[in-house]
């Protein structure tokens, strides 16, 4: 049950809401006529009530507004008839008319103006206005001359129908895609038309538009159809062109128009026009494909009529400059809609996608002009080239066939380009893409490498920095024996003290006795004498003794230096008395020396 | 399994070189994954910049852009001059997903550049060599005194001076201790665990130096100087 319970709620509810609408429901609109307004100009703010059978209707409340002048009001009250499928609609509307003037300058707000009915409240919603310091030019809608040929009639006279209507007229039912239509909107009226709109714009979906005319006035011609004489305004005219095939529809379009009417008060400032709506018949155009059969490859869409011209901007080009190849299609029809023909690839060449400038008029009806296209050709070398022909196929709807066009083809040559790329690698190269180096070849051996470095390199830094020092030491030891006397002797004493001590002990060996004492006490003197830079031999026993003393040798080191001289005399003067052990003597003289 | 065991089987059999050669073959048969095995038991017994070329292609065939760029970085150090290595490392680097944007200066570029046209060792032996040089024919200009001993002492000390700054170049970035963010994607966290906040989203191939360890967890930074912390197994260190 409650599951039944829902639906039929809301269809209660539906029908309850049309209900509603249906019956005595009103529309309460508010309109200016410019939203940009100069400060203290007058413009316009109506207040409209529409509906079906309406009753009387009370003046709307107008709210308080400070910024606002009210100047005036006037009221018009118009019947509204439009036919929809042959149905006559009647919608009466009363507009309230009020003449305005802003004192501020900025951003202003109409509030809401309400309006009770029936015993319901309605209300508008508010407008926003700029007012700035000079008027601003506004549109002004379609003004007629009142009255014009052939149209002395006013509304009251003679009923509506079949005297006041939009009349659109499609030069063709059925075309190809891409064959032209002209379009003719007229107004056709018996009445004293004073101005006028598009209530529904124009628009052509499913079409190409060539703008032809649009009016801005009314400009009436007289026409008699079945004795009766109309006054005929040409509204719009245009050429369509179908994009695809299949039924293209020119939707129904609607115009407002202001009928005057005899006046009916004459306190009614603004005079009495009765606002009526007419609406255009809805069109449907029978669209034929183009044929499959027999399309050639080259077709880039044109239907129509056309010649094709082509031309290079230069013959001769230097220094990699591009060359142009200007392709022109002329003739009558779809010129919008074509596309640029393909130049396949010429090896050498880079063509680029073409730069496209329409120059499209209309004339009698049809469209007819120029289609341009410029290749922009860059020489990849230097040498002769040639651009093959261009072919442009198009459609031709008179005799239902495929045409060809051809032109060319078209030769040039270039020198000095800086791009010395060869032209066998130029021709179609296309990078395709990147990718990593391919791997490396199969090996006989690897490398067993270490991260780190090696470090015996830094130990041969160290060892040449040895030798630096080594070089310093030996430098300054040979300036010094330049420049010392004392440091020379010392230098030379300890390889003349060792020859005496490597004689003595040979002379040992040999166990001659007497040459070893003395051999020893010579070395032994000698050394003394390099060692302290002392004149040994000259001195006397107690001078040496003082002398060594003074150079701070320790006493018992003097006292065993000594003894070794002296028993080294006492055995080369008595050979008898030689010591019982050379041996003990020499290792005391040399422990002698190593002491000092 | 298998085709692991086998090859296992093959290094210990054939050695580094026949892995290597083996490698090569798979490589040639798009079989890439074999070839990074091959490869990777070639480079067991020590570091060959072509089998490291070769292991970075395999890998970045696979799709392991930050591997890839290991490899290539070890064959780089060890290889500066093959023009291979070099072209695919910016390859692969092209192909990350977080781009550097830190671009070195024009005068710092042509410095690293001129630098390192020697790899480390060869900057290492050629600074010793040098020095030594200089070193020798300075001693013999102190003793002889001969302008054409301290002339060569000149041009062995310049020349010594370039190579050791190329050694310390890469010293320098051994120092570092650069690595490479080797899975798909990783968010670095501000501190070493799963329970701190995530900071920084970084993605395969992405170049971090490791600045401090603890644990399982890396605290990694940015060349910008942003960074966070990872688990050490979300990154391959390259040196």
């Amino acid at each position: 049950m409650r599951r039944l319970a829902a639906p039929f709620l809301a269809l209660c509810l539906l029908a309850s809401l049309a209900a509603a609408s249906r019956a005595g429901d009103i529309e309460f609109t508010a309109s200016v006529d410019q939203t940009t307004v100069g400060l203290g100009e007058q413009f316009q703010l109506v207040l409209s009530v529409r509906g079906e059978d309406m009753l009387s209707v009370p003046q709307p409340s107008l709210p308080a507004m400070t910024a606002i002048d009210v100047l005036g009001r006037s009221s018009s009250q118009s019947t509204n008839i439009s036919f929809i499928g042959g149905q006559m609609k009647k919608e009466a509307t009363v507009s309230f008319i009020y003449a305005l003037a802003a004192k501020q300058l900025g951003k202003l707000t109409i509030p809401a103006a309400t309006l009770s009915y029936q015993g319901r409240t309605y209300s508008t919603q508010p407008i926003e206005l700029t007012v700035e310091k000079s008027p601003q030019g506004q549109a002004t809608p379609m003004q007629g001359a009142p009255g014009g040929p052939g149209v002395p009639q006013t509304r009251s006279q003679i009923p509506l129908e079949g005297n006041l209507y939009l009349s659109v007229t499609a030069s063709r039912r059925s075309v190809y895609v891409g064959e032209p239509i002209a379009i003719d909107i007229a107004l056709y009226t018996r009445f004293q038309v004073e101005n006028g709109g598009w209530a529904v714009v124009p628009t052509f979906d499913g079409f190409w538009n060539e703008k032809v005319f649009d009016a801005n006035r009314f400009d009436f011609v007289r026409k008699t159809i079945d004795g009766r004489t109309f006054g005929v305004a040409d509204l719009k005219r245009a050429v369509l062109f179908p994009i695809s095939p299949g039924e293209a529809t020119i939707k129904s379009m609607g115009f407002n128009v202001a009928v005057v009417q005899q006046s009916q008060s004459i306190f009614d400032m603004l005079g009495s026009t009765q606002s009526l709506r007419v609406d255009s018949k809805p069109i449907t155009i029978k669209v034929l494909p183009l044929p499959e059969a027999g399309k050639p490859a080259e077709f880039t869409g044109g239907v129509g009529r056309f010649t094709l011209t082509g031309a290079l901007d230069h013959t001769v080009t230097t220094n990699g400059e591009p060359v142009n190849l200007t392709v022109r299609l002329t003739g009558t029809g779809n010129l919008r809609m074509i596309e640029p023909p393909k130049l396949g690839l010429v090896p050498g060449l880079k063509i680029l996608t073409p730069e496209t400038k329409d120059d499209v008029r209309v004339e009698d009806g049809s469209v007819r002009g120029t289609k341009t296209f410029r290749f922009p050709i860059i020489p990849q070398g230097d040498g002769k080239f040639e651009v093959p022909a261009v072919t442009v196929a198009y459609f031709d709807p008179e005799t239902k066939g495929y045409k060809k066009l051809s032109v060319g083809p078209f030769a040039f040559s270039a020198s000095g380009s800086t791009t010395s790329a060869p032209v066998t690698e130029a021709s179609g190269l296309k990078v395709l893409g990147t990718d990593i180096d391919y791997i490396k070849p199969d090996v006989t051996s690897l490398g067993q490498m270490s991260m780190d470095p090696p470090w015996w390199p830094n130990v041969m830094m160290l060892l040449s920095l040895g030798t630096v020092g080594l070089a310093v030491g030996y430098r300054s030891h040979s300036q010094r024996l330049q420049s010392d006397r004392g440091y020379a002797r010392m230098s030379r004493s300890t390889a003349l003290v060792k020859r005496r001590l490597k004689q003595a002990e040979q002379l040992l060996k040999k166990h001659d006795e007497k040459g070893f004492h003395a051999e020893l006490s010579r070395a032994l003197l000698g050394y003394l004498g390099d060692r302290f830079n002392l004149d040994t031999p000259a001195l006397t026993r107690d001078q040496l003794r003082s002398a060594l003393s003074e150079r701070s040798v320790a006493t018992p080191t003097i006292d065993a230096l000594f003894e070794v001289v002296d028993r080294c005399e006492v055995a080369r003067f008595s050979p008898e008395a030689a010591s019982r052990d050379p041996r003990q003597l020499f290792d005391a003289a040399r422990d002698v020396m190593a002491r000092i | 399994m298998g085709p692991l065991a086998w090859l296992t089987v093959l290094a210990l059999v054939l050695g580094p070189v026949q892995a290597y050669n083996e490698g090569n073959r798979l490589y040639a048969q798009k079989d890439y994954a074999g070839a990074v095995r091959a490869y990777e038991e070639a480079l067991r017994a020590g570091h060959d910049p072509r089998a490291h070329y070769n292991l970075g292609n395999a890998l970045f065939r696979t799709g392991k852009i930050g591997e890839a760029i290991v490899h290539y970085r070890r064959a780089y150090y060890l290889a500066p001059r093959d023009h291979d290595v070099a072209t695919n490392l910016a390859f692969a680097r092209a192909y990350r997903l977080d781009k550097s944007t830190a671009s070195p200066s024009p005068l710092a570029h042509l410095a690293d550049r001129t630098l390192r046209s020697l790899s480390r060792s060869e900057a290492a032996l050629l600074a010793g060599v040098l020095f030594t040089l200089a070193g020798l024919a300075f001693s013999a200009w102190i003793v002889w005194r001969v302008r054409l001993l301290g002339f060569a002492t000149g041009v062995c000390a310049l020349l010594g001076l370039y190579a050791f700054l190329a050694q310390q170049l890469w010293a320098g970035e051994v120092a570092e201790r650069p690595a490479v963010v080797v899975v798909p994607e990783v968010s670095a966290a501000s501190g070493p665990g799963d329970e701190f906040k995530q900071v920084l989203l970084l993605h395969d191939g992405t170049e971090v130096r490791v600045r401090e360890t603890r644990g399982e967890w890396a605290l990694v930074q940015l060349p910008g100087g942003s960074g966070g912390w990872l688990e050490q197994s979300a990154i391959d260190r390259v040196y």
